[in-house]
């Protein structure tokens, strides 16, 4: 069934002005709740009121004139938000990638080069403390160039006409970037295509309803974070099984934090499709996969599994299948730590990391290997078949995500065989 | 052939599919298809498949994106400069 | 396009919201209520940070960041310490002694900068103001022992709480004296040992025995993992009964130790504080129990001191939680002495001040145990 159906569109009567009022009197509301509830901290605030000046302002601007005020504005809000030198940091490292990609000599010369930047940088990550670093510049440095780069320079490769500086800027600097350090894999393609494609109207309408849905989330996450168990102590199957759940839960912060961040991004006319879709009603391994943060899931996709796949589909779409399923979760497990260098400075290669993303790995192969048997078509009606599912798969999600935050295994299997010191 | 008719097959394609069950009149031309989630991987790979045999193209990895595979139109309008190259 | 469900609930959800964060619910419904309006961090978070700031390693704190939510977290809450980012252990202000239960002393009448504030050790190796010399009539001497906030890591020996509490009740006219004996990095069976080996020959005539994260986290066990692991006599038989039970042997890694003795966590803080209390009654010497929470973690310490509430009944002793000091702040991380160390700064000891005189001015059983009688004061 269509979101259509199921959702009729509103037919906008009242007069501009009107619609303008309505709109602006929810983000007021939501600035509101912000202050009134202590969502996140007080840089957040500032961004909040800064996203909403700017939608003012947006709104009644030409719509030719919509684009280049979203760049511009998100420019200038860097400077406020983060300072001066970080800004003047992050904006020679931008325009050093896009000088790089646009040099009138051979692709493979150019990736080359801008390959040597990153390690320069990865190199110079290791700076942490140096006078003329300001704290906290290299995780925005990682938060913004990490992975767009890479989807940034796989649509370039492929590009019918040279990249627009101002498509480079508005793609990467992205205001809600600048506070939200785990940001989402915004696809370079969907980003210029999301553009103008929505009224603003409904645009920010439904900015508006992710931004309260992630507040929510980040107000739900606060009841987790008040009732889960002591893992140290969970040493009884309810308890242990209680502080599985609620640290699954905890995810809900990162998902509240998503939802705010394109919200936001919405006000501006961008229409950025969902980053996560009722995740929690995952009926198997894959549907978990294509429901929670689907950001990284669409980069995963785009970067390693097509690529892989195509390559190698004339052996049999199975074994193509299985081979690009493979390589895409160690990919993941691979970017994964590759991230955590860069926001937090180590590398994170521990054994429960591994094991989770080998095991859902293997989970995707087995689903893949059905999904290509049996195809399916999407459906989203509920059944006895997909209410199990749904429990399932919650249960096998709890209990790798509770293997993937323990510190080691031995404190996991201590967890589960009820002897505390789960964490 | 006629991006009508192509429009007529991909069409078909994606309610017989994608959305078995689903009223035509629902399934609009500029109706977001990648980014809504109603086309994933597995769709994207079923959909190339059956543009290939069904037009004689080619489609490489890079060519499955938003770009073209976002919407109805999107994807005639693809198929048809596939065809026309 | 944007539906008409999507601006109902937009409506409905900014509208309850609202009015929920402006008027108070009666009941544990609006008391549920307020506790969410202050962002919280669970257990596990605290630790992981806690592992951090408190000369602890860092490695637990970066482990935890390998998934999306502990990024977030450690990204929200946290940023990299310099790598010359002191731990007390790691400067020249100690004495490391192999053979002691404590393993590091303060090293008497040392002078260095810590944390960016200065420390001087006075003549009795602590970190406070030179100790008064004792005398018959002289003001009656108090002991607070605890651990790096009260020490003061980060901010003057003037900014302390313990320092402005003992210039506010001495302004007040109370002739007392608060010695400072608490050192940073020392659990509670590190305290225990300060109580009993300490306080005595320094002719202590009451004492305040301070509860904090360090005390009371899964980690609180560190100190006796370390002496197992190195082969040494961890001194008590309770935890050497403890070390049996947990089936500790010898040539066993620190960090296995520590996951053994997780499960006797509540059974050793339980023997600590009530062998501390234990002695105060033996030796006649008035003791209470002092809260005391980092900016921005308050509710984990309020859970695990939940927890402990039945021994605290058996105790009877006065308990003094200073979970609000630090309620009139809405961003607690602007009390942290730097974005990656959690110790208040000196405004954090004001409010920490602050908290615990209009404390000491409600109830007579503190005043009782301070000042050796009940002065019933108006506040």
């Amino acid at each position: 069934m269509s979101p259509e159906a199921t959702n009729p569109p509103i037919r906008w009567q009242s007069s501009r002005p009107v619609r303008f009022l309505l709109l602006l009197a929810q983000l007021v509301g939501l600035a509101f709740i912000v202050h009134l509830w202590n969502i996140e901290s007080t840089l957040f605030e500032d961004l909040v009121l800064l996203s909403i000046l700017g939608f003012a302002i947006h709104y009644w601007l030409p719509v030719a004139w919509r684009y280049r005020f979203f760049v511009g504005y998100s420019l200038a809000c860097a400077f406020v938000i983060l300072g001066i030198k970080a800004s003047c940091g992050l904006f020679l490292i931008g325009l050093l990638i896009y000088g790089l990609l646009r040099l009138p000599i051979p692709w493979w010369l150019r990736i080359t080069m801008v390959i040597l930047l990153g390690v320069a940088l990865m190199v110079a990550r290791t700076l942490v403390g140096h006078p003329w670093v300001a704290d906290g510049f290299w995780p925005l440095v990682g938060s913004i160039f990490m992975f767009r780069t890479i989807v940034y320079i796989y649509d370039v490769r492929h590009a019918r006409n040279p990249p627009r500086l101002i498509d480079f800027l508005g793609y990467f600097y992205l205001l809600p970037n600048y506070y939200f350090m785990l940001f989402p894999v915004v696809d370079h393609q969907t980003f210029l295509v999301a553009r103008g494609r929505k009224p603003l109207d409904d645009c920010a309408q439904t900015g508006i309803r992710w931004i309260t849905r992630g507040i929510v989330q980040l107000i739900l996450y606060r009841v987790v974070v008040l009732y889960i168990p002591d893992p140290m102590t969970a040493t009884t199957i309810p308890g242990v099984a209680g502080f599985m759940v609620m640290t699954y839960l905890l995810y809900l912060r990162v998902s509240g934090q998503f939802h705010i961040a394109i919200g936001m991004i919405h006000l501006f006319g961008i229409d950025l499709p969902e980053t996560h879709r009722k995740y929690l009603l995952a009926s198997s391994i894959a549907d978990f996969w294509r429901r929670i943060n689907i950001y990284w899931k669409d980069f995963i996709l785009k970067i390693f599994y097509l690529p892989i796949f195509f390559r190698l589909r004339k052996r049999g779409e199975i074994q193509a299948a299985v081979i690009a399923t493979s390589l895409a979760f160690f990919a993941t497990w691979a970017l994964h730590a590759y991230q955590t260098y860069w926001l937090l400075g180590v590398p994170l290669l521990t054994l429960p990391d591994t094991l989770f993303w080998a095991i859902l790995g293997f989970l995707m192969v087995l689903s893949s290997i059905r999904e290509m048997k049996h195809p399916r078509p999407h459906d989203e009606s509920w059944s006895l078949g997909r209410v199990f599912g749904v429990i399932v798969t919650f249960a096998v999600i709890t209990t790798l995500w509770s293997l993937w935050n323990t510190p080691s295994l031995d404190a996991w299997v201590r967890m589960i065989s009820l002897r505390g010191g789960g964490a | 052939m006629k991006t009508d008719d192509i429009r007529e097959k991909v069409r078909a394609f994606i309610l017989d599919e994608i959305l078995p069950g689903e009223r035509p009149e629902n399934l609009l031309d500029d109706m977001p298809l990648r980014t809504s989630g109603l086309i994933d991987s597995m769709g994207t790979i079923r959909m190339t498949s059956y543009l290939e045999s069904t037009f004689g193209i080619s489609i490489a990895a890079h060519e499955t994106g938003v770009e073209n595979f976002e919407t109805v139109d999107s994807i005639c309008q693809f198929v048809a400069a596939k065809m026309a190259s | 396009m944007s539906g008409h469900r999507d601006l109902r609930a937009s409506l409905l959800t900014i509208g309850l919201l609202l009015l929920l964060g402006l008027f108070t619910v009666p009941g544990w419904v609006g008391e549920f209520i307020t506790r969410l309006h202050v962002p919280a961090m669970s257990s596990r978070e605290a630790d992981a940070v806690t592992a951090g700031y408190y000369e602890d390693l860092l490695d637990a704190a970066v482990v935890r960041g390998s998934t999306p939510t502990g990024l977030v977290r450690l990204m929200t809450k946290h940023a990299d310490p310099p790598a010359d980012w002191p731990r007390l252990h790691d400067t020249e202000g100690v004495v490391w002694d192999d053979d002691s239960y404590q393993r590091f002393t303060l090293s008497p009448g040392s002078m260095f900068s810590y944390k960016g504030a200065p420390l001087e050790v006075n003549a009795d190796g602590y970190r406070d103001r030179p100790f008064l010399p004792r005398t018959e009539d002289g003001p009656r001497r108090i002991a607070i022992v605890g651990s790096s906030i009260t020490m003061g890591s980060g901010v003057p020996v003037e900014m302390t709480y313990e320092n402005m509490l003992e210039d506010s009740l001495r302004a007040e006219g109370h002739d007392i004296e608060i010695i400072n004996l608490a050192v940073a990095g020392y659990r509670g069976t590190q305290l225990l040992d300060v109580v009993l080996e300490s306080l005595e020959p320094l002719g202590v005539e009451a004492v305040l025995l301070v509860i904090n994260d360090l005390t009371v986290n899964p980690r609180a066990m560190l100190h006796v993992a370390r002496l197992l692991s190195e082969g040494r006599d961890p001194k008590y038989a309770f935890l050497a009964d403890v070390a049996d039970r947990a089936g500790v042997v010898s040539g066993m890694k620190e960090e296995a130790i520590l996951g053994r003795l997780a499960p006797f966590n509540d059974e050793v803080t339980e023997w600590w504080i009530t062998t501390a209390v234990q002695w105060a009654r033996d030796h006649q010497v008035p003791i209470a129990l002092l809260i005391v929470p980092q900016p921005a973690t308050v509710e984990p310490l309020r859970k695990r001191v939940k927890g402990l509430q039945p021994i605290f009944e058996t105790l009877d002793v006065p308990i003094v939680s200073l979970y609000r000091s630090y309620d009139l702040v809405r961003d607690q991380s602007s009390l942290w002495i730097r974005p990656w160390d959690r110790h208040p700064t000196s405004e954090g000891h004001e409010l920490l001040h602050q908290a615990l005189l209009s404390a000491i001015r409600k109830r007579a059983d503190v005043q009782g145990v301070l000042f050796g009688q009940e002065t019933p004061h108006e506040d």
